[in-house]
């Protein structure tokens, strides 16, 4: 029988994440990974900002597609915004990424299972005791003392464990990305364009890997979809954003929860990590970060809880002493942007090319970014003005 | 009536499974699978999936 300190349910970056820092400590790990190839399929924009992965990763050159310099935003009317941030981040390759985290934390001493999916989460009264796991040869439990979900949408795990992950259709982004090859990318700035015709309720993304290939992808919110699919959406942007010979490489896409984080990151002996805790960006949907560093912050509590220092609360509690500002105010943000019209979206670009338009920025802060902005739109600080001081602080 | 998945569509993203209310998709490797004790054809999945690979088939409420 198969027994461990640590079972890790999904090998992306959360989970890759939580297995390779436990096994750096020293605890007996076991990865559980669904899908036959470790990375694949690459449901994922690819973007992070620099911070966001170096303060988890030291990332290998083969990590890394291309360095982000900064951005273009694109208002509704068409009119082009852009913001010069060199160190920004990175457009990852991250089937790569995912791998190798996977292959550190093996040669740390963890054992990796693909094509396993777990189907249930065992436990009595007081814990969890296992996770029931499907195979090739069959079903079997692994024992263990504590288990960390990284899996994703597949919120039936966490159900199974009578954790009820249920999110309304407004905070459900669905998007199609296409990998596309072609000559009208500029290498550094990923492209953001906003606007209730090209995306509503979400927005349409250039992210260049290459001169000559970049992620191009289109999210739009569940309940705005309007009886159209996420990728239609997509092709009606790229025919009118692309006037050259473009070609499609390849189709991926998914589903991004936004509204905010699950309201408890701890069960018992149960850790939700990444998406599994809805810990994506509610206002650009990013998850990568978010994952890396979950995965992180989970390892320490169980080390730390199981040398008796604290209590496996400290997950939740020290991720959201990082996050819980960022988090709230990006939702916030994105509560207020999904009702504007596209007018008033107008507006808010001009008032962004006024305070940022063409000019560089070592660093730049969200919160005080989107405060700056929105003080400025008399509709929007009418809205924010109350909370704004909270923020701040 | 029942959804049915068009497996030459579907990029296996699991956003389905995430969107379906009552925990009716299942998907493990290769494809989405919907399990019809639980389905009551809501159509969320339907109206979410990025590339329309969840369809109704059949006719009538049966």
């Amino acid at each position: 029988m198969d027994r461990y300190d640590l079972v890790v349910v999904g090998g992306g970056p959360a989970g890759g994440s939580c297995a390779y820092f436990a096994a750096m400590l020293g605890l007996n790990v076991c990865v559980v990974e669904k899908k036959r190839w470790i990375g694949l399929p690459v449901c994922c924009a690819e973007g992070i900002s620099k911070k966001g992965l170096e303060n988890i990763f030291r990332p290998k050159p083969i990590w890394i597609s291309s360095l982000v310099k900064g951005t273009h935003l694109y208002a509704p009317s068409g009119r082009k915004i852009t913001i010069h941030h060199p160190d920004a981040g990175y457009i990852l390759e991250r089937r790569i990424m995912e791998r190798e985290i996977l292959s550190l934390a093996a040669v740390k001493g963890a054992k990796i299972l693909t094509k396993t999916s777990a189907i249930k989460i065992i436990g009595d009264k007081e814990k969890f005791t296992a996770v029931l796991v499907e195979h090739k040869k069959g079903k079997s439990e692994l024992k263990c003392e504590y288990i960390a979900l990284a899996c994703g949408m597949d919120k039936r795990v966490a159900n199974s464990a009578g954790i009820n992950i249920n999110v309304k259709e407004s905070d459900i982004i669905s998007s199609a990305q296409y990998l596309i090859a072609g000559n009208d990318f500029e290498l550094g700035y990923p492209e953001f364009h906003l606007g209730n015709r090209i995306a509503p309720g979400g927005y349409a993304w250039i992210f260049p890997k290459g001169d000559n290939i970049a992620n191009v992808g289109i999210g739009v919110a569940l309940d705005r979809l309007n009886g159209k699919m996420a990728v239609q959406y997509l092709d009606e942007f790229i025919k009118n954003k692309f006037k050259g010979k473009i070609e499609i490489l390849e189709r991926t896409g998914g589903v991004v929860p936004v509204g905010g984080p699950a309201k408890k990151l701890v069960y018992k002996n149960l850790l939700l990590l990444g998406d599994a805790g809805m810990l994506t960006d509610p206002l650009s949907g990013g998850g990568i970060a978010n994952a890396l560093l979950s995965g992180k912050l989970a390892a320490y509590a169980i080390y730390d809880t199981k040398n008796g220092k604290h209590l496996l609360n400290e997950y939740e509690k020290n991720f959201f002493k990082l996050k819980r500002k960022e988090l709230e105010f990006h939702l916030i943000a994105r509560r207020i942007l999904v009702t504007l019209t596209d007018d008033e979206l107008n507006e808010l670009g001009e008032i962004v090319a006024e305070l940022y338009g063409g000019k560089s920025f070592t660093e730049i802060d969200s919160i005080r970014f989107l405060i700056d902005v929105f003080t400025r739109h008399p509709k929007i600080f009418g809205l924010v003005r109350k909370i704004i001081p909270a923020f701040l602080k | 009536m029942a959804v049915r998945v068009i497996e030459e569509l579907c990029i296996e993203c699991s956003g389905c499974v995430f969107i379906c209310p009552n925990f009716a998709i299942n998907h493990y490797d290769n494809y989405p699978e919907i399990e019809r004790e639980k389905c009551n054809l809501c159509g969320l999945c339907i109206n979410g999936c990025p590339y329309g690979a969840l369809i109704f088939e059949g006719k009538g409420n049966g």
